[in-house]
């Protein structure tokens, strides 16, 4: 069938209810798309606008006093270029790990028949809601001599029980018959892995980079509190160093008041310089997300390999 | 030997040899296995800061036992009802319109026909997942604020007679709180269905559409039925998480002095009156609460969901 | 395949980079290598390693410092992994009695006779106000407030638009009845501000801004300096909860009538921090008692819109004319400084540095900067190089790049006290103010036949006997501080219902309810019990 015919027969067949049903669709999410938009749109004039000037309100829709001043002063952040190459160095490399284990071990858990099985789900599951805190897991992550080390952005990241629950349903719904049909040609659980499963997940690979990818380029407690050295510090780590010194983070009296009777004046971190590390954040992602957005927008379907 | 009956074919394969025949999946879980009692049950050690009065000199096994008291504390404070009961309340109201706003705009979504709407939509539909609360919060006290914008189309609208100042009024923090956090999440997570979606078979709609089936019915028996394992699974790890849902940020900014009888919620609580005092025994006592509890519902939440996809998810 | 092929060079690039990229080195150094923390909320501070006088200090000393900063965020997390695995470093800047506590710091005691010279002619008797209650040993350093001082500007006080002031032909405002008086008065002659209402009186009283505009306010008025929380009797020591007083009541009151009559909009109390600077730097605020340090930042913003005459006054308030104003009184008092470790391998060396800082030469090293390349004498005395001063006002990062005047809580003098040269001991002093200040501000200052807003305080007071209350230190954890944390939770929710209310006789009976509530449910109690036995530990150690 070429496209051409599908296309005009659709329209022949299209009723009436598919009709208003295809109008309300576009306004419901064309409505959506405008509320969504609108603050994203909001802190970019924010991040574009003079600080001061800003700070008088009322500015909604246009920079009233245009600057990139703030995105530069962001941009002149001092370990500003080792933050970046080492977000990158742990997004890619902490991503792939991660996307690695959680498939694989998503795909051990598919198998109904092994022994492990319940063990090893509940043993995830529960791993969700329970958490022994900070300091115990601080001593952990000692003991392995990770603190101070590149792989405290890796090893930690490895699983996500969460998304292995979430990849085990996409997995178990791949046909049995073709993994059958694999191990019948002498291929082991692992050969399985990398050549029927993971070719056939690309959907859910792409999500889980994603996530995942996120998850890295977002976290910066664990630099925070598992790093000394600025050779490993983040860019987000970083960000939030210039986003908390709002004394909207104030939490105590005493803070601010030993602050304030010694003399000095309080400032905060102008709302220009939050909203343009909003930008700045996001702006990888926006970049990124359309490779990695084919995978589940376009016809690439189960169904289509498998035919 | 070679003459030897062959074994009576037992119902059971022994468990040495069960483990020997499948020692590639054994191996391959192993790391996992590991990994998880190193990261997720090894910290676990830390329960016992709940039972003693942990002080940072005396460390975690120096410190004088107190047995319950922590646990006696909150458990006979007033307060802490009303938090549980503001926690629940925000918890469920995100779950729920979360789920469901997650899901229609999946489907719907997968609806649209034109390639380029899709796509934008998508986009930006997931822009507000990186807006810090912090900004969020913000967003919504300008908008809603008795100068705003909501305001102003009110009064313009002639649907009220005076500006209200919604942030204030106590009985609609619940609702402003699950609208921003519905708003904020909804198209990230309606990522996972869209995901779900795409492994749906084409033949199916196919075969509908020859049928001549609506689209609502396409939604409604291929598309939902085909995802439904997915949002169960989502569903019963969420209900899981009904005292975390709604998480420190979205109370503590969102909040402030006229709705603190309803915005306070756990993570606020222990903060306060944990990390903030210094208490660490305590919070270690609300967090060891807090998982108990969350995994009874999980496992109720799973028990039902037997009803729904063939053997739960656990 | 071809995605085999791709995945397979993938990998193995990303397995060649994991291993790489942890191989980063240190430079070795030949000097001794002194590592410091600071805790501060101040960002990019940094960059201060590699600043010319903090190189200037290490060549002196022949040591190699390393300073990392420890900014504000999730401070108590930071705090508690390094006091659970024991890992200091050797000289920590901006510690209290958590870290005392916890047993993280050395007495410095033994070390000041040794190499503390410098220190010690700094402190003299005020050395005794820096020691723990526990054990009665000096465990940090701070940054001494033992010399008179005429402040330029003021803290807390009463703030009131030039523009208010003007058009009312600048009258005296010493009462909140002449305060009231002046905001209907100048409502009646400018009703809005190009049509957007006025915000007659300022209050935010969301999180931390309950105590700078509920709880403080009602402490000068009623003549008081700020012991915060508490109230105290000063002949017996008693303390009570202040917000249980009729002084704090009576504050209220006047909050009650501002409301009722339209002066005060219940929006006060959902008012976050962002949303109080930006009705601020808008023009419409007309008065508030608030502490004018918040206030640079607003204010800049007035002065860049144009509308310089929308800055405010300072003035002193009280409740009558009896009550003398004290909001300005310094009472001598620390609640942090700089301590050293008990993981310092070289105690002496440490106490070395904190020497240095203390000494003369450090003071002018870290306020002024370096002869010549910061500073020149003048007719005998330090002033900075103009562009020194452009660029420190202009440029957010440039005190940390050239490490001049950037910490106020390092062991040195800051503000208009003088050094023992008889110059003074920062830039930020007192004579620069009338020449620094705008036409519109000048206007005002002649008005009012000052030079500064200092001019318009009394500092003379007699200084409590304790210092400010708030400085006072409860066990953390303790009974007492949770009640103190209980009661917080309660005033910020009760409060806004007190101010609101409709008639007298309700106000009162809100007004008996919270206090009732504090005692019974909160146990305040407690905290009135522990803050006085703080007190008399205090001033025990004080008095030796």
């Amino acid at each position: 069938m070429t496209g051409i015919s599908y296309k005009k027969r659709r329209r022949i067949k299209e009723s009436w209810g598919d009709r208003s049903f295809s109008i309300v669709l576009y306004i419901l999410l064309t409505l959506l798309a405008l509320v969504t938009l609108y603050p994203f749109w909001n802190v970019f004039v924010l991040a574009v606008n003079d600080p001061l000037d800003t700070l008088r309100g009322g500015v909604y829709f246009w920079p009233r006093k245009f600057t990139w001043n703030n995105l530069l002063q962001i941009l002149q952040m001092p370990s500003l270029s080792r933050a970046f190459v080492n977000s990158v160095l742990r997004t890619a490399i902490g991503s792939t790990v991660s996307v690695i284990c959680i498939t694989m071990f998503s795909y051990v858990l598919t198998y109904r028949k092994f022994v492990f099985r319940k063990l090893l789900s509940r043993m995830a599951v529960i791993s969700m809601y329970v958490s022994g805190g900070l300091i115990p897991y601080f001593f952990v992550i000692r003991d392995l001599g990770l603190i101070n080390h590149f792989l405290v952005y890796i090893i930690p990241f490895m699983l996500n029980a969460y998304y292995v629950l979430f990849t085990r349903t996409f997995i178990e719904q791949i046909p049995e018959e073709l993994r059958e049909s694999a191990q019948i040609d002498g291929a082991n659980e692992l050969v399985v892995y990398i050549r029927v499963i993971l070719p056939l997940s690309l959907p859910i690979i792409a999500t889980l980079v994603l996530f995942t990818a996120v998850d890295q380029w977002n976290s910066w407690f664990d630099t925070y509190i598992y790093t000394k050295a600025t050779d490993l510090t983040t860019l987000q780590y970083e960000l939030v160093k210039v986003l908390s010194k709002s004394t909207s983070s104030i939490k105590s009296y005493r803070d601010l008041q030993s602050q304030l009777n010694a003399g000095g004046a309080v400032t905060s971190t102008p709302q220009s310089i939050r909203m343009a590390i909003t930008v700045i954040t996001t702006l990888p992602i926006l970049c990124v997300y359309p490779f990695v957005q084919r995978y589940f927008i376009t016809g690439l379907t189960l169904g289509g390999v498998k035919g | 030997m070679e003459n030897r009956p062959p074994l009576p074919a037992s119902r059971k394969t022994p468990f040495a040899k069960r483990i020997w025949n499948q020692r590639i999946l054994v191996l391959m879980a192993l790391p996992f296995f590991l990994w998880m009692v190193v990261f997720n049950y090894r910290p676990l050690v830390g329960w016992v800061m709940a039972f003693e009065n942990y002080k940072p000199r005396t460390g975690m096994f120096g410190s004088p036992w107190v047995g319950f008291k922590w646990f006696q504390e909150f458990l006979g404070d007033k307060r802490f009802y009303e938090v549980l009961r503001n926690t629940f309340a925000m918890s469920f109201l995100n779950i729920f319109f979360g789920t469901v706003c997650a899901i229609l705009l999946a489907v719907f979504l997968n609806e649209v026909r034109s390639r380029h709407f899709k796509k934008t939509v998508q986009t930006v539909s997931y822009l507000p997942h990186f807006i810090s609360w912090v900004v969020v919060s913000n967003i919504f006290y300008t908008f809603l604020s008795s100068e705003g914008l909501l305001n102003h189309v009110l009064l313009s609208l002639g649907l009220t007679k005076e500006a209200v100042s919604f942030m204030s009024k106590e009985n609609s923090f619940w609702g402003i709180v699950t609208v921003a956090q519905v708003w904020k999440d909804m198209g990230w997570n309606a990522i996972l269905y869209l995901a779900a979606i795409t492994a749906i078979d084409p033949q199916l709609y196919e075969a509908a559409r020859l049928d001549g089936i609506t689209r609502w019915g396409k939604i409604r028996y291929i598309t939902i039925p085909c995802i439904l394992p997915t949002i169960v699974m989502l569903l019963v790890l969420n209900i899981g998480n009904l005292l975390n849902s709604t998480g420190f940020d979205p109370s503590y900014l969102m909040g402030n002095d006229m709705t603190i009888n309803y915005s306070q919620n756990l993570a606020v609580y222990a903060y306060t009156y944990g990390i903030e005092l210094g208490r660490y025994s305590m919070s270690t006592a609300l967090s060891i609460f807090n998982s108990v509890f969350s995994l009874l519902l999980v496992c109720t939440a799973n028990l039902l969901s037997r009803k729904v996809v063939e053997g739960g998810i656990l | 395949m071809l995605w085999n092929k791709k995945a397979a060079l993938f990998l193995a690039l990303v397995m060649v980079l994991s291993i790489a990229a942890p191989m980063t080195s240190l430079a070795e150094s030949a000097r001794p290598v002194v590592t410091v923390f600071d805790f501060t909320e101040e960002l990019n501070q940094e960059l201060i390693n590699k600043a010319p006088t903090i190189l200037k200090m290490e060549e002196d000393l022949g040591i190699d410092l390393q300073i990392e900063v420890v900014s504000g965020i999730s401070k108590e997390e930071k705090m508690a992994t390094m006091i659970a695995s024991e890992d200091y470093p050797d000289i920590m800047f901006r510690v209290d009695e958590r870290m005392i506590e916890a047993g993280a710091l050395l007495p410095l005691d033994d070390l000041l006779e040794k190499e503390g010279q410098h220190v010690l002619s700094a402190w003299g008797g005020s050395l005794n106000k820096l020691r723990y209650p526990g054990d009665a040993k000096v465990y940090w350093i701070g940054s001494p407030k033992n010399r008179p001082e005429e402040i330029a500007d003021a803290g807390a006080c009463l703030l009131v638009q030039y523009d208010v002031l003007e058009k009312l032909g600048y009258p005296a405002i010493k009462t909140p009845d002449d305060l009231y008086k002046a905001i209907t008065d100048y409502l009646a002659i400018s009703p809005d501000l190009n049509g957007t209402p006025y915000i007659p009186y300022g209050v935010w009283a969301d999180s931390w801004g309950y105590n700078q505009t509920v709880n403080n306010p009602a402490l000068w008025i009623n003549g008081f300096t700020d012991d915060s929380d508490a109230y105290i009797d000063q002949e017996t020591f008693d303390v009570t909860y202040f917000n249980t007083t009729d002084y704090f009541k009576t504050y209220l009151a006047f909050l009650n009538k501002l409301y009722n009559n339209g002066l005060l909009s219940e929006n006060a109390f959902i008012t976050k921090y962002d949303e109080f600077n930006s009705q601020v730097a808008s023009g419409r605020v007309l008065a508030t008692i608030y502490n004018a340090g918040l206030m640079s930042e607003p204010e800049a913003a007035l002065r860049a819109a144009g509308m310089p005459e929308r800055c405010y006054a300072r003035f002193p308030i009280t409740l009558n004319e009896d009550v003398k104003d004290r909001s300005q009184v310094y009472c001598e008092s620390y609640d942090n400084g700089v301590g050293i470790s008990v993981n310092c391998k070289d105690p002496e060396l440490a106490m070395k540095v904190i020497d240095y800082i203390a000494s003369n030469e450090g003071n002018v090293l870290f306020n002024w900067g370096i002869e010549g390349v910061h500073y020149d004498v003048v007719d005998g005395k330090r002033a900075w190089k103009p562009e020194v001063k452009d660029a420190y006002a202009s440029d957010p990062n440039y005190r940390y790049q050239e490490g001049i005047s950037f910490a106020n809580w390092w062991p040195m003098y800051v503000g208009s006290m003088k050094l023992d040269d008889g110059d003074f001991a920062s830039p930020a002093n007192k004579e620069d103010f009338y020449k620094n200040a705008d036409d519109a501000t000048k206007k005002v200052l002649d008005a009012y036949g000052i030079t500064c807003w200092g001019d318009n305080f009394d500092t003379t007071g007699t200084p409590t006997p304790y210092g400010y209350a708030w400085t006072l230190v409860i066990e953390t954890g303790s009974d007492a501080d949770l009640a103190n944390a209980k009661a917080n939770t309660l005033r910020h929710s009760m409060v806004p219902t007190i101010v609101m209310s409709k008639t007298e006789d309700e106000f009162n009976a809100n007004f008996d309810s919270f206090v009732n509530q504090l005692y019974n449910d909160c146990k305040i109690n407690l905290w009135e019990d522990a803050m006085h036995q703080a007190i008399l530990d205090r001033m025990a150690i004080w008095g030796e």
